[in-house]
């Protein structure tokens, strides 16, 4: 887990970054694990 | 935890090949999920979230619809497991909420960056390598697959950058 935000608008951003953090590894792992089980 | 949890996900998935990745990750990630959205709803509660009865809760529903969908109770149990291990590895690097009204508990590995950074790391290498035994033997010589941990630690120091501008 991630550490707790601040309020307001910087708290909002804060949490955007954690949003779009969390998509990386899964897009990441999900794109390299498909091309890594393909069969030629 | 960060890419900690991904790394779990990989290691679940090189044990139980049939169950998509794609699935097992946001599983694994659920409770930050959760926790992001009730930010965004401003109800932000650590309880709902990251407690040990709201996590125990969460994977049994994740693993219990996943078995009924599969129709297996194996594939459903690895469901259940990414979910489940979102607690423990936050135990490590955090200080998580238990039951309600209960105590906090934690290793508090957050407060020194450096030592989560390698804590997580070595995670991700342990991970991979169970991982990798999972993937065809041509696909185990392909550098390709270096990139799996070596993406996830780039991305657990840029993390890391973000969340605290004076790392390292």
């Amino acid at each position: 887990m991630i550490v707790g935000p601040p309020a307001g608008l910087q708290g909002f951003a804060a949490r955007f970054v954690v949003g779009v953090a969390m998509l990386g590894p899964w897009l990441w792992l999900a794109v390299l694990d498909r091309m890594l089980r393909r069969t030629r | 935890m960060y890419v900690g949890h991904a790394a779990l996900a990989a290691l679940l998935k090189g044990k139980r090949p049939r169950v998509p990745i794609a699935l097992l990750i946001p599983v694994a990630f659920a409770p930050d999920w959760i926790d992001s959205f009730s930010h965004l709803l401003h109800r932000p509660n650590n309880e709902i979230s990251h407690s040990l009865v709201s996590v125990v809760v969460g994977a049994t529903v994740c693993g219990l619809l996943y078995w009924l969908w599969s129709k297996n109770a194996v594939d459903g149990l690895v469901v259940w497991l990414a979910y489940a291990s979102h607690w423990p590895a936050d135990f490590i690097t955090g200080v998580k909420p238990t039951w309600p009204n209960g105590p906090m508990v934690g290793l508090g590995l957050y407060a020194n960056p450096s030592w989560d950074l390698l804590v997580e790391s070595v995670l991700v290498v342990l991970c991979w390598l169970s991982y990798r035994k999972s993937l065809p033997i041509e696909a185990r010589r392909r550098a390709t697959g270096a990139l799996i941990p070596l993406g996830l630690i780039g991305m657990q120091i840029v993390f890391e950058a973000l969340q605290r501008p004076s790392f390292p």
